[in-house]
């Protein structure tokens, strides 16, 4: 595949609000989609991310701005190309089969304008690729609902769509099905290479499903990034906290890094802006050494005494009174359980300075 | 747009009328007849209300709470008045009660007991309450069943593990929980009420419904029709506002999704067959005896009334009722459709409004749809310059153009629901696949609700079968329902003639409720 210099989809300062509503459920939101590529906004319910897909769909018209889809603007203002010009593929939450027609029915539907052996040719192709080749003739209430995921799928993906949307894909899924499902959407997805959005709250789906994660929040995009860049470089103590817990350490700037209470950190290659005050570490940046051990190759060694400590499941969080200083609030991976009392060392890695603080400790 | 118009013509026209001047002649009438018309309504309104609750709630509770011989039948027997048009009731109660009636020639053959004239005179106020409320007691029997079923278990055994036994738990639990949908049940008995006109015509009484009829059929007088139409609608508009605000807040009754019936309590000896004999003579009285009496007479008049003319009318009746209920449907469907897809939250309510028609009696909707009518005629013959008679206002489409404004609302209800159930998300999916609104309409929703658009269809083909007043007035000249056959009969002192006519309304009447219970069963 060669690399598509254009985006197949941009966003261009989009705004909703919903009749009778106040605030704005979308506020000025511009992006953009590489050729084949997974996007994921995520965002709580309620940020607006649902009416962003379906504004991407044309079930709603925005307000304000304008949607670019390979080249040709399809809503401006309050014109908006309708939904069903627009080629492009949905899947919904509830998945929305039509009860009355089979599944190669379903399948077949928004397939128009060819010959029966083609429209034929077709759904046997789709039906392949999401693996229902056995029961074209059931119907859906006929279907588990990992199938029924399957068959709406592969209704979005027959008419060939220039981009699928997803709603809340794994929303309906028992956790069980759940991790499956979201690899073979992936792989589905990929085999096809068609650029897909996918709506979702759960994060793990994002980081792990998509190649771009972008951060919904009370209708404003906070984020846009690569998972990892997501997960180790958020812009906000928000983003931070809504792909897990971290730790935020106070610092002093000082020449060449931060002072912490622990001891000193170097910046790196990274420029300290002055509005940066804290040291902000996902739990498993944070290595504990054994007692013995010796000094690691990179990194400097930290210390400090535990004074409380409580375990939260696959976390703990642990308060550390180094010596000379006030005592700072770690959380750790829960591998082992440290007394208070207990003597520690440890380095972090990575790390990164960042303007915000830790939601816990405010 | 153009079918909110269409439908709201008539009302606004009267609500227009209120304001105006009146007429000398109406002047010089109007304060003594709207105070003796206003009485007697109020009466009647008062009585009826006070024993449909009383039946309706005692038979709902009896089939909801306990367990008793024959209650699954009864549960669902109680309905069938429903069907049972009011006039109808009255007819066949005046024949069960006369000097040749079977209650008479019982006590004289069997107990030698003799009286002179009727049994009881029924044909005065306390007697039509008494018709009305066994003919409408079903409405609030069905809601108030509808909520004492849905009104959850937990409820009732948290008042029975705090020491109240069934009586105090009606009184203090279930009846307060259920008074909203009691409230609107009485609300739509006392609609009927004020709908009514073959009854109170037949038994003689003075309401805005027979002042109505006098004014336009006798004095031909249209200013006056539209004055006293103006103040029912009034007096129906206070009911409405009446029983939204008895509802208010008040919308605890369905508040849990997965609400429990309560477990039927078993009855033992007497009590067990005291309740089945309760419920029993409910049915009996408001069904069984009569029934059989009209059935008795339609036999015995079968050769003299059974002929080609009778069949002529049966198919008219069945032919303005399929148009007419077609014709709603399609209505409701395209007002319906419009709201989904526009995604215009604001439309809704301005569709409620279609749907008063149902509130508005006939005879009014019948004067509000005249006066513009006529008006149109008169404008149109002007352009055709000639001299001929009116044209659209002697013929069957201003009666079917009436039905459809009196049972939008009928229709509308059951496409709504229909709407409700399939949700939006197959409409959006049929569009993102390439579909423009109306392709998904044709290809997707209507498929979808087929069954709720037969019984859209259904119920208002039963409706349009047993409407009289707005019939009577609308009707071309000579042209007859079996509703009008029926009423023209019996006023003509034929009431055993009228039995056939009646029977053919009644059994159609029967229908829906037998599928609907069919319905309900399957679901369960």
């Amino acid at each position: 595949m060669t690399p598509d210099i254009h985006p197949v989809l941009e966003l261009l300062h989009v705004s909703k609000t919903y009749p009778g509503g106040s605030v704005k459920a979308v506020d000025n939101i511009s992006l953009s989609v590489e050729k084949g590529a997974i996007l994921a906004l995520v965002g709580e319910s309620g940020s607006g991310k649902t009416t962003l897909l379906r504004t991407i769909a044309g079930l709603e018209v925005p307000d304000e701005g304008s949607l670019i889809l390979s080249g040709q603007v399809i809503s401006e203002g309050r014109k908006a190309v309708p939904v069903h010009k627009r080629n492009i593929g949905m899947v919904f939450q509830d998945y929305a089969l039509f009860p009355h027609m089979t599944i190669a029915e379903n399948i077949g539907f928004g397939l128009k304008g060819m010959t029966q052996a083609e429209k034929k040719r077709i759904i046997e192709e789709t039906l392949a690729l999401t693996n229902l080749e056995e029961n074209p003739g059931k119907y859906p209430h006929q279907l588990s609902g990992g199938q029924q995921q399957r068959v709406a799928l592969a209704r979005a993906l027959a008419p060939k769509p220039e981009i699928l949307l997803l709603d809340e894909p794994f929303s309906n899924l028992d956790s069980i099905l759940h991790d499956r499902v979201r690899e073979d959407l992936r792989k589905i997805v990929k085999a096809t290479g068609i650029t897909t959005i996918l709506v979702t709250h759960h994060t793990r789906d994002a980081l792990s499903m998509a190649d771009q994660v972008a951060v919904i929040h009370k209708g404003r995009l906070l984020q846009m990034d690569a998972p990892r860049m997501i997960y180790n470089h958020p812009v906000s103590g928000y983003v931070a906290n809504l792909f897990g817990k971290y730790s935020c350490i106070n610092c002093i700037r000082t020449e060449g890094g931060m002072q912490t209470p622990f001891g000193k950190m170097p910046a790196g290659n990274t420029e300290i802006s002055p509005r940066m005050s804290r040291l902000f570490c996902r739990p498993e940046h944070i290595i504990v050494l054994k007692k013995n051990s010796p000094q690691p190759a990179e990194g400097s060694v930290l210390t400090g005494v535990v004074e409380a400590a409580t375990f939260l499941g696959d976390h703990v969080r642990i308060e550390v009174k180094p010596e000379n200083a006030q005592k700072a609030r770690l959380i750790l991976h829960a591998d082992t359980f440290y007394e208070p009392g207990t003597n520690l060392r440890f380095i972090i890695r990575p790390y990164k300075f960042v303007d915000f603080g830790d939601p816990e400790a405010e | 747009m153009a079918i909110m118009l269409f439908v709201g013509t008539p009302i606004l026209t009267l609500l227009m009328h209120l304001g105006k001047a009146a007429s000398g002649q109406w002047q010089l009438v109007a304060p003594k007849i709207v105070d003796s018309y206003l009485k007697d309504t109020l009466i009647l309104l008062g009585g009826v209300g006070f024993f449909t609750f009383l039946l309706g709630t005692a038979a709902a509770w009896m089939v909801s709470t306990y367990e008793f011989p024959g209650r699954r039948y009864l549960e669902w027997l109680l309905i069938l008045p429903m069907a049972f048009p009011s006039y109808m009731m009255a007819y066949s109660y005046v024949g069960l009660l006369e000097y040749t009636g079977p209650v008479q020639s019982f006590l004289r053959n069997s107990l030698d007991i003799q009286i002179s004239g009727p049994l009881v005179d029924l044909m005065n106020l306390p007697g039509a309450i008494f018709i009305f409320s066994i003919t409408l007691f079903p409405y609030v029997y069905l809601f108030a069943r509808t909520s004492f079923l849905s009104s959850s278990k937990e409820v009732q055994e948290a008042a029975a593990l705090l020491g109240s036994g069934p009586w105090r738990t009606f009184f203090r639990v279930a009846l307060p929980m259920a008074r909203p949908a009691i409230a609107g049940g009485i609300a739509l008995a006392s609609m009927e009420v004020l709908n009514d006109y073959g009854t109170v015509k037949y038994f003689g009484l003075n309401t805005f419904t027979t002042g109505i009829f006098r004014a336009w059929l006798t004095l031909g007088d249209l200013d006056s029709a539209i004055k006293l139409a103006s103040i029912l609608t009034l007096i129906v508009m206070l009911l409405l506002w009446g029983e939204y605000y008895s509802r208010g807040n008040k919308r605890w009754s369905s508040k849990s999704g997965r609400a429990h019936p309560a477990l039927r309590l078993a009855q033992n000896g007497i009590k067990k067959w005291g309740l089945l004999l309760g419920c029993s003579l409910i049915f009996g009285l408001s069904f069984l005896f009569p029934f059989a009496q009209l059935v008795y007479w339609a036999i015995k008049t079968a050769h003299k009334v059974i002929d080609s003319s009778f069949w002529q009318i049966v198919g008219k009746s069945f032919v303005l009722a399929s148009s007419s209920s077609i014709l709603v449907v399609a209505l409701a469907t395209i007002l319906l459709y419009t709201v989904r897809v526009s995604g215009l939250y604001g439309m809704r309510y301005v569709t409620r409004i279609a749907s008063l028609g149902y509130a508005i009696p006939g005879a009014v909707i019948a004067v509000g749809i005249m006066a513009p009518v006529i008006g149109f005629d008169k404008w149109l013959l002007g352009i055709l310059g000639h001299g001929g008679p009116l044209i659209l206002s002697s013929s069957v489409f201003m009666l079917v153009f009436a039905y459809a404004v009196r049972f939008l609302a009928v229709g509308y209800n059951a496409i709504d629901s229909g709407f409700q159930k399939i949700g939006k998300d197959v409409n959006d999916a049929s569009r993102t696949l390439g579909y423009n609104t109306w392709q998904t309409l044709l290809r997707v929703d209507l498929p979808l609700i087929r069954k709720s658009i037969s019984a859209g269809l259904l119920l208002v083909f039963v409706d349009v079968t047993k409407e009289l007043p707005l019939t009577l007035i609308l009707r071309p000249f000579n042209f007859h329902t079996l509703a009008t056959k029926a009423f023209d009969m019996a006023t003509n002192e034929q009431i055993a003639e009228s039995a056939n006519a009646s029977l053919i309304v009644i059994l159609t009447g029967i229908l829906p409720i037998v599928l609907l219970n069919r319905i309900i069963r399957n679901d369960a």
